[in-house]
């Protein structure tokens, strides 16, 4: 018998690492909201082995991928370009995230749109009225006709920006 | 309803964002409105779900979304044919007349479920509910054991926060955020949008390079030769309502079924089926659509939303202080009333609006990827932040996007996800009532054994599932 230790093989650990938690801090809780996470944990933790089992000693490599219930990962995702491509644009969003914190939403949201473009040569009409279109209709849509109190971020506030 | 049909029709038709991630990018919009126009929002942006996504399936052989793949087996051939618009009119009309038929159904059903479910007890719902986990996990998927894993994750992440019976904090890690527990809109946009964005960042290059051509002549043959086949379009039509009364049977199975049936029962089919036949796409829009309607049987009368899609209409309606389940054939009856009519005006409007605007929301799809990320990503951040008002619910939705990310990669159903986390709070009370009023025995109750008789067939079934459609994707490549 074959072991297969496959890198999607750590997911199944996540999720049994998660589950075993779940199924350790409930034991402290009281009987009402105890009974539920321990139920659940201990049926995931069930399946979880079955498909720890199958994924190290029987697991087919081909197609383990598909899922039939979602967009399954393309051999273009699967690709060393691809996922070079895909590490970039997870950089860009944990940025932007940062961005968002240190800068607020108002100048965070156009100076990404603007670098993404200007990163990926597009025409600097473009360059400039999307980024533009952008921090517009987040300060005068989303600001000032549906009222979502966004932050004026962390560099701003020091400054004694509200 | 028009804003969210334009702007919905618009995000379905471009491949990659699909049904889910367009509602869960508007749905904060539904938080200022009232109950009546978010209702009238969310169930627009439904209505356009399975309609505007044949465009794609037509035009570039792309599938829009999971009910619009066997469009492309008559649809692309009429296009290569130079009868694209003749193939979308046909598609459009047939879904208008689908949906239509799905939400006469519903009408139908209301007053034979409204006793069946007041006959059932918390058992019995408790029971339910874990079956619409189970079911949308083992049968929407062919990993059925990682399907109901990722129900049970959901469940878990449900558990979150402060537990509404003893006031405890549960799994909060003295987080303050932690204790409203996670909100459901910025999980979805980052479960579902931010894999996609890195889906089309991946690809590099736009969807399609091939010219859109004439999609106005031959409209009017598309618009006639669905009344003339309006029979099939009836038979599919309850081939949809069949399948969206079970949960867990999406549109992907709708639509091969329509499929199956109109290759087995129409004239000369099996010689002209995969040609270019017009048939092949009446059958099948007219199913996926109809679909719709019937889905929300299970979802109003016993609170099971039978795809991730309604368990995020699900959850939108409860944003808006809607409770789907045994509360709108009662209470709420007016709102299901409303929603029924909303999705029959929907489905004949989005038509309208697909018919006369085809050729821009054909243009939807020549977009570069470059042009959408940025814009997609704002939208994500803000729809999260707009859920709450808090940034970390911007952290909520990308530690969600990474996880979507990494789920797809390994070839977990992200679905099951939503599902679980809408359902858990409803099925954690149905639980601890049951235990109050029976203790253990409550498992042992007729309706329940019964009921965990089906849990456990949706869990077999996938294996039978599995086999009967490699049996008939191999009759449909011969």
């Amino acid at each position: 018998m074959n072991v297969r230790f496959q890198p999607r093989t750590v997911l199944t650990v996540f999720f049994i690492v998660v589950f075993g938690y779940i199924f350790y801090e409930s034991q402290e809780m009281p009987q009402q909201a105890r009974l539920y996470p321990y139920t659940i944990a201990a049926i995931a933790l069930g399946l979880l082995s079955i498909q720890l089992v199958r994924e190290v000693f029987f697991a087919p490599v081909a197609n383990s991928r598909e899922t039939g219930a979602d967009v399954d990962f393309t051999d273009e995702e699967a690709s060393s370009e691809g996922q070079k491509r895909t590490l970039e644009l997870f950089l860009w969003v944990y940025a932007f995230a940062v961005a968002l914190w240190l800068i607020g939403f108002f100048v965070a949201i156009p100076v990404m749109v603007f670098l993404y473009l200007l990163r990926h040569k597009e025409g600097w009409i473009i360059t400039i009225a999307m980024p533009t279109v952008a921090g517009v209709s987040t300060w005068a849509l989303f600001n000032n006709l549906l009222h979502l109190p966004f932050p004026p971020g962390l560099v701003f506030e020091a400054l004694g920006f509200d | 309803m028009v804003f969210g049909i334009i702007i919905s029709s618009t995000l379905v038709a471009m491949p990659g964002i699909g049904s889910k991630t367009a509602i869960a990018l508007l749905l904060p919009i539904a938080f200022v409105l009232n109950k009546f126009e978010a209702v009238a929002l969310i169930v627009s942006i439904w209505a356009v779900s399975n309609t505007a996504n044949s465009i794609t399936s037509i035009l570039f052989s792309v599938p829009g979304g999971g009910g619009s793949q066997a469009t492309i087996m008559d649809g692309y051939p009429m296009a290569k044919k130079g009868e694209a618009a003749r193939a979308l009119a046909a598609a459009f009309t047939s879904s208008a007349i689908g949906g239509v038929i799905g939400a006469i159904v519903l009408l139908a059903a209301i007053p034979v479920l409204r006793p069946l479910v007041l006959l059932l007890g918390p058992p019995e719902f408790f029971m339910l509910v874990m079956i619409g986990v189970a079911m949308v996990g083992a049968l929407s998927g062919k990993a059925p054991v990682k399907g109901i894993i990722v129900g049970a994750f959901g469940l878990a992440v449900s558990m979150i926060g402060v537990h509404m019976l003893t006031g405890i904090h549960r799994f909060t890690f003295d987080q303050l955020y932690l204790v409203d527990g996670i909100k459901l809109v910025p999980m979805t946009i980052g479960l579902f949008a931010i894999p996609e964005m890195l889906y089309m960042a991946s690809k590099g290059t736009g969807i399609s390079d091939v010219p859109l051509g004439d999609l106005t002549s031959g409209r009017r043959q598309g618009i006639k030769d669905a009344f003339t086949h309006w029979w099939l379009i009836v038979r599919c039509s309850f081939i949809g309502v069949w399948v969206g009364i079970i949960p867990g049977l999406g549109s992907s199975v709708a639509d091969w079924f329509a499929y199956g049936h109109a290759k087995q029962t129409c004239k000369g089919a099996r010689e002209t089926f995969g040609t270019g036949d017009v048939r092949g796409v009446i059958g099948v829009d007219a199913a996926t659509n109809a679909k719709e309607g019937a889905s929300l049987i299970p979802t109003l009368a016993f609170g099971i939303p039978g795809s991730s899609t309604l368990a995020l209409i699900f959850g939108g309606l409860i944003i808006v202080g809607i409770t789907p389940g045994k509360d709108m054939l009662t209470k709420d009856l007016d709102v299901t009333f409303s929603m029924i009519w909303l999705l029959i005006i929907g489905s004949i409007l989005t038509t309208i609006l697909c018919l006369a605007f085809t050729k821009q929301l054909a243009m939807a799809t020549k977009l570069r990827p470059t042009l959408m990320i940025p814009m997609i990503l704002a939208m994500a951040v803000i729809g999260s932040f707009a859920a709450s008002g808090r940034f970390e619910d911007v952290l909520v939705m990308i530690a969600f996007g990474t996880l979507g990310y990494f789920m797809r990669a390994a070839g977990w159903p992200r679905p099951p996800l939503l599902l679980g986390l809408v359902l858990g709070p409803i099925a954690e009370r149905y639980m601890w009532t049951s235990v109050q009023l029976y203790g253990a025995s409550f498992l042992f109750r007729p309706g329940v054994l019964i009921i965990f008789s089906l849990l456990m067939l949706s869990v077999m079934y996938p294996m039978w599932q599995d086999r009967y459609f490699k049996r008939m994707e191999r009759n449909v490549e011969v």
